[in-house]
């Protein structure tokens, strides 16, 4: 929210000024890592769908499999039509398909969550570097600081 | 005398600063309340991709609840196309909230700057 206009020199700010910068920064990082992540999550998810997939051939037709009710607990079944899944599309959508036609939406699926980590990467990096280059010129501003302090200090004693 | 002023600007100071205070955390929950919508925005999108690649022979359900419910594919794209124009609309309207409220901060932003210059002025006397 608070962007300026233009590239200013972080060396012409005050301590508090950069540290305040600092902590804007962190948060962003923190935002941009966390919807990195889950990305990868939905990505992994999908990849994993999509290899489910594979199982679903003319000759498994009519095979005993378990189903699972929870994570914990299942029950058996039988394979009865391998031909056709229900994909979740989003917003409680349900579409049904062919396989072929599945696989087709995983790899979609799969290739935006890919584009946007893709885009967002960049900017993290960003933000890491920016984040780095400011916290060396605070370090550099204390270390200033304290070296006039011990100076002044100094002919009192 | 000069106490009295005092007194009377640490008051005004004080209702300016929890003015902007109030429009900041304003300002905030537009801006969430936005990037949800954003995110809902994106999502009804990607299904109207999806609804617009069927055919008219793809059989397509809504989850109502635990069950999911068969619904008739035009009548699928006609619901997330509303909600699209919805969204866009309660996006709009939190746009412009957001604007107000920053526009707003502004102004207190400014009496403070003034507050603040009054009380160097009688510093001074």
């Amino acid at each position: 929210m608070a962007q300026v206009a233009g590239p200013i020199d972080i060396y012409s700010l005050q301590i508090p000024q950069l540290e305040q910068l600092r902590s804007a920064l962190e948060e962003e990082i923190q935002i941009l890592s966390n919807s990195l992540q889950q990305l990868k999550k939905f990505q992994i998810k999908f990849v994993e769908s999509k290899e489910c997939l594979q199982k679903f051939r003319p000759e498994n037709k009519g095979k005993p499999l378990l189903v699972p009710l929870t994570s914990s607990m299942y029950v058996p079944g039988v394979l009865s039509n391998p031909d056709k899944v229900i994909v979740e599309v989003g917003t409680g959508f349900y579409i049904e398909k062919s396989i072929s036609d599945a696989e087709t939406f995983f790899d979609r699926r799969v290739a935006y969550v890919t584009e946007q980590m893709q885009k967002l990467q960049p900017t993290l990096q960003e933000k890491y570097q920016n984040k780095e280059a400011i916290v060396g010129v605070m370090q550099q501003k204390v270390q200033q600081y304290l070296a006039s302090q011990s100076k002044e200090g100094a002919p009192k004693q | 005398m000069s106490t009295v002023a005092r007194t009377k600007l640490d008051k005004e100071l004080q209702k300016a600063v929890q003015t902007v205070q109030g429009l900041h955390k304003e300002v905030q929950k537009g801006i969430a309340a936005h990037s949800q919508l954003e995110a809902q925005l994106n999502e009804n999108k990607i299904v109207l991709d999806e609804l617009a690649l069927l055919t008219d022979e793809s059989r397509v359900f809504k989850l109502v609840g635990p069950i999911l419910v068969r619904q008739d594919l035009f009548e699928a794209r006609d619901i997330v196309t509303k909600r699209l124009d919805y969204i866009s609309g309660e996006m709009k309207r939190h746009e412009k909230a957001i604007k107000e409220a920053e526009d707003k901060q502004e102004v207190s932003r400014k009496q403070i700057g003034e507050i603040q210059a009054q009380y160097q002025s009688i510093a001074k006397k």
